[in-house]
């Protein structure tokens, strides 16, 4: 008697309805988190191509003030002043993109201006994991 | 007495019960809405950064705001490029030689960032 009174309404049905309220909780949950990590992966996307096209878009500025420089042969003075380093004919700067990457640029002035490379490194040593033992070729 | 006392209990449970269940479901149902604008808020940024990198990259390549206006398919205003969607907004000024790219939805800027034009 006891136990009939203890159980009371806890029928099958309401077994199936906490059942299904459990699942509907799990599957809730899951597409809520998926959906925030999509979110977020969408926003990092959208900051990281910002900050590219920002840095871009400084670095272009920085080439076309050295062009000028260039012909008004005061190339020296201009790469100073943008913190540049010359090296014979060769000008190298960076654009930080982020406090991880940068921007590195090289132009050759040679009668005109030549762009050697543009392109995005990384600014912060890479550390490879070792933890797994990789086999090297060794026995 | 003791039959009308455990009809008033059973009715207590079952109504505690379907409190317990609706809150439930309303929780869940709310937690799926809140997923279902998340992912739709993610696909429209993602459809806008992807419009914008094509715009993006078509400048950098030219320096022209006409072969923008021409790579998306849209006509030039006032000097001014703006590319409608149901979704998003996307608004492009150019000034100096360089271009500034706005995503809007639903007036809520999203996007903006600026591009070099072409060296």
């Amino acid at each position: 008697m006891n136990n009939r009174r203890f159980f009371g309404p806890v029928g099958l049905v309401s077994l199936g309805v906490s059942f299904a309220l459990v699942v509907m909780a799990i599957f809730s949950v899951t597409s809520l988190t998926k959906a925030r990590a999509e979110l977020s992966r969408a926003v990092t996307v959208c900051d990281a191509k910002a900050a590219f096209y920002l840095a871009d878009a400084e670095a272009a500025h920085i080439a076309r003030a050295l062009e000028a420089a260039y012909s008004e042969q005061r190339l020296e003075s201009c790469a100073e002043e943008y913190a540049c380093t010359v090296r014979e004919n060769l000008v190298s700067y960076g654009v930080p993109l982020d406090d991880r990457q940068v921007l590195a640029v090289t132009l050759r002035f040679d009668g005109e201006m030549e762009i050697l490379s543009w392109r995005v490194e990384n600014t912060q040593r890479w550390n490879p994991s070792d933890a797994i033992s990789v086999w090297t070729g060794g026995n | 007495m003791d039959n009308r006392r455990g009809a008033g209990l059973l009715i207590l449970e079952i109504a505690a019960m379907l409190l317990v269940f609706s809150l439930g479901a309303a929780v869940c149902l709310r937690a799926f809405g809140a997923a279902a604008k998340a992912r739709d808020d993610a696909r429209v940024r993602n459809a806008a950064m992807e419009a914008a990198v094509m715009a993006a990259e078509t400048f950098r390549a030219t320096g022209d705001p006409d072969s923008v206006a021409k790579r998306l398919n849209i006509p030039s205003v006032d000097g001014e490029l703006c590319y409608e969607t149901s979704d998003f907004t996307l608004r492009f000024s150019f000034s100096g030689g360089e271009m500034q790219v706005q995503a809007f939805e639903a007036d809520a800027c999203i996007l903006s960032f600026r591009v070099g034009g072409a060296l």
